[in-house]
């Protein structure tokens, strides 16, 4: 016999021995996951020193620049960005853009004091996006200092975080 | 659409955004940590035990997740430990001698494994036995093998994954898993009783 050939046939043998999960396992989890508090993110991969500087001055100048897009912090290959927008009348907002292949559903922000908000993690590069409000209302972020024509008679907003 | 989120992302979503996001995780790899549980524990209780309780360790400490690292390689790790845990404390897996193999099947055992599905009796009895049988060949292996083992030839993950979620150097475990093959394929006994009970060995394709 060829040990090789027994041994490939032998795990093949275990790889389709699964056993099933008994039902309900997510929800179970989910329901322990419900009663625990986990803090903010504080530690993040850790960026060189002379990051930290250039961060600073980002985040002053996007502030300054614009209440909706926020530079927070940069690790080793991605960077935290803050996105928010003021609408009151709104029962659901997304975010939609390059950076989630322009899924409705993938982000939906978060509703604080009359501002909708969320965090995402991006790669540097130059990304199209906009708010999508109660599934219907496409709206470019009023905050951008960019924009480009999306086609359909409106606007993307653009964020460029190449150079950060 | 709920296909296209990355495991980071969906991690970026429960942490900043809403922490539901979190049940397509769990959803994603449940099945794979739950059979390596059990291939490891050879309980349904305890693998069931030990998939809930990494995946809520895992969320506790989400925040402190490094994106460089895959989340399948941190809750295999979590998965691992609390295996070790339990072994250590309750002496749960015992080596099973050989002359136990035999047709026998654990009826209790094995009764919240077989699927609730379309299988009809010849198809659920096959796949218990196959279950039963692959347990004793995985038992049948020195302990300190088994870990190694199951990751790379039924998870089929790189000697670098393994490495991390084990704590073990690559070195190491390029020389556990040489030696797991050597005494699975050393052990005739144990081969020969497995294909008479699955008919004998046909190659396959």
């Amino acid at each position: 016999m060829n040990k090789d050939k027994i041994f490939n046939r032998l795990t093949h043998d275990m790889k389709q021995s699964n056993v099933t999960l008994p039902e309900g396992l997510t929800n179970k989890i989910m329901t322990r996951v419900r009663a625990v508090d986990i803090k903010e993110p504080v530690s993040q991969p850790a960026s060189p020193r002379w990051l930290k500087p250039v961060c600073a001055f980002a985040v002053i100048l996007c502030v300054l620049i614009t209440s909706s897009i926020l530079i927070i912090q940069k690790s080793s290959n991605t960077i935290l960005v803050k996105f928010s927008i003021d609408i009151l009348d709104a029962r659901q907002v997304s975010l939609v853009g390059d950076f989630n292949g322009w899924d409705e559903q993938a982000v939906e922000l978060k509703y604080k004091n009359g501002t909708w908000k969320t965090k995402l993690r991006l790669k540097p590069d130059r990304y199209q996006y906009m708010f999508l409000v109660d599934g219907e209302r496409w709206i470019a972020d009023p905050q951008s200092t960019e924009y480009v024509d999306d086609g359909y008679g409106k606007r993307n907003s653009i964020i460029d975080i190449t150079r950060i | 659409m709920t296909n296209q989120l990355t495991d980071h992302e969906i991690i970026e979503q429960t942490l900043y955004n809403d922490r539901e996001f979190y049940g397509r995780l769990i959803d994603r790899h449940k099945n794979s940590v739950y059979n390596y549980a059990y291939k490891l524990t050879g309980n349904h209780h305890e693998s069931e035990d030990i998939t809930m309780e990494a995946f809520i360790r895992a969320y506790k400490k989400l925040s402190d997740f490094k994106f460089s690292y895959k989340f399948r390689t941190w809750v295999y790790a979590i998965a691992t430990n609390l295996v070790r845990d339990r072994i250590r404390r309750k002496k749960l897996i015992k080596i099973i001698p050989l002359s136990f193999l035999s047709r026998r099947t654990d009826e209790d055992e094995f009764e919240q494994g077989i699927p609730d599905s379309a299988d009809g009796p010849v198809e659920l009895l096959d796949k218990k036995e196959s279950i039963n049988n692959t347990k004793y060949i995985i038992n049948s292996l020195p302990r300190k093998y088994r870990e190694v083992f199951l990751l790379r030839c039924l998870e089929d993950m790189p000697y670098d994954e393994i490495a991390q979620i084990t704590g073990l150097p690559i070195g190491t475990v390029e020389n556990r898993l040489f030696r797991a093959k050597k005494i699975l394929m050393g052990n005739h006994e144990l081969i020969q009783k497995y294909y008479d009970n699955k008919g004998g060995f046909h190659e396959q394709g």
